[in-house]
């Protein structure tokens, strides 16, 4: 619970790769809640509070990036480590959907394309906290979902950073919709994965075009199976606030439908 | 193809002029040496002539591995030489059979030397050399016996007016010292001994300047028949020569292994080993090994600059001692990338090419050599030059390899951006879905669209309605 403590290892996690900026939010919300301030636009506590928490965050990475500077006496290491997030200049394949994706990029749009799918990582953070301000550990969970799905370098290491946390909302179990199929094609996709790349590389008789579509369907799948921890959670709160069965004006059972 | 030069200020941009210039004049596609396949040895090249105190940074080197020289090369090449190919010893350099040949390599030089003994003022001397093999034993009904005629299809009718000297050396250096194994007609003006790289040789000399050898005939057909009948004798291998192979499955890792021989019975020496490795194939320097006779040999100078992705190629520079009649075998790993579609060539299943690596080596000839006149043979001072009489200098090219790298599928750059961007589509719109719209609970509804459309035609048809 400590701001402080929190301000510095999100510096520190921001300034390893520049994604972690985004759990800044979360982090905000989650300590307003426990400080019991309410979050109101007008509200004068609120924003002395996230002023100062942004203070310290902010800060704090100065100060790491100013303790690199120092120790390598020059600015290079800035587009060398960010330059290199955000530009995805190496094509390494890995298991997410940018590699191929500007593999087969024509020149003229790669800029265009490059800001689009960075910004992609950033833009779901507004709507979430709009949407998820009250509980801000789920709003953090969501977040570190999207951020190993869409990252410039995915790694499996990302997907059992929030995979690890899936047991938290084992209550959501029974409203999860798809949790079956999707729990397959993760598996299948996950065993798949070495079997083409190894007919890519190796054998020969495989085309990069294999490899690929196992990324593509592993992140449909990881998609799907975060949005559909979203609509469970979401429907449980409804069920929280207005009962476990409900029914209809004639007294029949009622079905939930989003709209 | 390779280029190197020493500039003497404002290198890049001038590299690029020469470059493009050289690429207009040799009909040659060095325009396409750029920071890619550019680098700055410190060791292995010294420039040759006079030169100032050489500060190695000026110095530049590029490889093109994958130009081969043909015959637009070769016109502007002839084009240089005073006479052209229309008189003189050039009216032999015709294509059709300089390239129906095993090794064709072509040469300039440029460097500046003193205009005489006094040194007082400078003069560029422009050398250019022709290296052809033509192979007789296969193409001649497996004798060795050749003419120029055979090789060239023509013969030397006169010698080049502009010529100061003009003349033709022909190796007849017998391999026993007993009796004569070879025959060359017509018979030699003079005959000229001379030791070259480390071997005493005797050279036949046909001058075609001086007026007594066209006498007999209007043209010189040099004829040389082997008298005794083919012994499997075989060439003698050289004190230094070098092999490079690529190692290794797959399209993602690999191995490129050096193998550099030395054969000289008791003289150990240094050899500088100059690597340039295109930056789409990463190596990894902790994986460098130099094996000599199953130790490990440490070099006593290594230069590695390593690679910028799509800016400048790897750079290993390392000077090696090699222990009398042994092998080294130099062995590095290497990662291969996936490069963009657009900087595939256009046969990219063909693979790319790595260029040669250089070894450079002050060898130590077994015989001993003696100070010779430079005006007196000025061929062989310089084509094999020699600090001293112990030893001659020798610069080997390895074999260039081809490397595979993993190819992207290119018919489908808008089959994947359109993939793409429908799973970025899918996680945008159940989001969307997620955070605009609440739950509600569901309200009767009065039906769908075809219903309400069946009910009509119904009514029409006075059938009761669904």
């Amino acid at each position: 619970g400590s701001a402080f403590l929190s301000a510095v290892f999100l510096a520190l996690a921001t300034y390893q790769s520049l994604y972690p900026l985004t759990l800044f939010a979360p982090a905000l919300l989650y300590l307003l809640q426990r400080q019991f301030i309410p979050i109101k636009l007008k509200s004068k506590s609120f924003w002395l509070y996230t002023m100062q928490y942004a203070a310290l965050y902010l800060c704090s990475l100065v100060v790491i990036i100013c303790l690199s500077f120092f120790l390598l006496n020059s600015w290079d290491f800035i587009p060398s480590v960010y330059g290199f997030i955000l530009s995805v200049p190496d094509l390494t394949p890995n298991i997410g959907l940018f590699w191929y994706f500007f593999a087969e990029m024509f020149e003229h749009f790669s800029l265009f394309f490059v800001c689009v799918f960075q910004i992609n990582v950033f833009f779901y953070t507004i709507p979430l906290a709009i949407k998820l301000k009250e509980h801000p550990v789920f709003f953090m969970f969501v977040q570190i979902a999207i951020i190993s799905i869409f990252k410039s370098y995915p790694t499996v290491g990302d997907i059992a950073l929030y995979m690890a946390f899936l047991p938290v909302w084992n209550h959501l179990y029974r409203f999860l919709r798809n949790i079956f199929i999707l729990s397959c094609v993760l598996i299948v996709c996950s065993l798949l994965f070495p079997v083409l790349w190894h007919l890519w590389i190796y054998a020969g008789s495989a085309n990069s075009n294999f490899y690929y579509a196992i990324t593509l369907t592993f992140n449909i799948g990881q998609i799907l199976l975060i949005s559909d921890y979203f609509y469970a959670f979401l429907r449980r709160e409804y069920y929280l606030t207005h009962g476990l069965h409900l029914t209809r004006q004639d007294g029949t059972e009622a079905m939930l439908v989003l709209k | 193809s390779n280029l190197w030069y020493l500039f003497s200020h404002s290198v890049d941009k001038a590299w690029k002029e020469l470059s493009n210039i050289l690429s207009g004049i040799f009909c040659a596609s060095l325009n396409f040496i750029d920071s890619t396949n550019t680098v700055t040895p410190t060791a292995s090249f010294k420039p040759l002539g006079l030169a100032n105190g050489t500060d190695h940074n000026l110095l530049r080197y590029a490889v093109l591995p994958r130009e081969v020289v043909c015959t637009e090369n070769l016109t502007p090449w002839k084009k240089l030489l005073p006479c052209g190919s229309k008189a003189g010893l050039a009216v032999l350099l015709k294509a059709e059979r300089l390239f129906h040949s095993s090794y064709h390599s072509q040469a300039v030089h440029i460097r500046p030397i003193c205009r005489d003994a006094s040194c007082l003022a400078v003069s560029w001397e422009l050398r250019q050399t022709l290296t052809v093999v033509f192979d007789t034993f296969s193409s001649g009904q497996g004798k060795k016996d050749w003419s120029l005629f055979k090789m060239f299809s023509r013969t030397l009718t006169d010698a080049c007016p502009l010529a100061s000297q003009s003349k033709v050396y022909v190796d007849i250096s017998p391999k026993n010292k007993e009796k004569e194994l070879l025959e060359v007609t017509p018979p030699p003006a003079s005959v000229h001994e001379a030791i070259v790289q480390g071997d005493r040789r005797t050279y036949a000399v046909y001058d075609l300047l001086s007026p007594s050898l066209f006498n007999t005939s209007r043209s010189l057909n040099v004829q040389l028949k082997w008298k005794r009948p083919q012994d499997s004798s075989e060439l003698p291998t050289p004190v230094l020569h070098a092999q490079r192979y690529v190692s290794g499955y797959g399209l993602q890792t690999g191995e490129i292994s050096t193998l550099i021989y030395n054969t000289h019975p008791y003289r150990a020496f240094p050899v500088i080993l100059l690597e340039t490795v295109p930056w789409y194939l990463r190596l990894y320097v902790h994986t460098l090994t130099i094996i000599t006779k199953g130790k490990e040999n440490k070099p006593s100078y290594i230069h590695y600059q390593p690679a910028q992705d799509r800016r400048r190629p790897h750079l290993l520079e390392m000077l090696i001692q090699l222990p009398a009649n042994s092998v080294t075998k130099i062995t590095i790993q290497f990662e291969r990338a996936l490069l963009k579609w657009t900087e595939y060539p256009p046969d990219p299943n063909h693979g790319f090419y790595v260029s040669s690596s250089v070894l450079s080596a002050l060898v130590p000839s077994v015989i001993a050599m003696k100070d010779m006149d430079v005006e007196q043979s000025p061929l062989f001072t310089s084509l094999f030059p020699s600090l001293d009489g112990s030893s001659y200098f020798v610069r080997l090219y390895t074999e260039p390899l081809l490397v595979n790298l993993p190819t992207p599928d290119f018919s489908m750059p808008y089959n994947v951006i359109c993939l793409t961007c429908t799973v970025v589509a899918v996680c945008y719109g159940s989001f969307y879905n997620l955070l605009t719209r609440t739950f509600h609970v569901e309200e009767p509804s009065r039906g769908g669209l075809a219903k309400r459309l069946a009910n009509v035609i119904r009514k029409f048809r006075g059938v009761p309605p669904l």
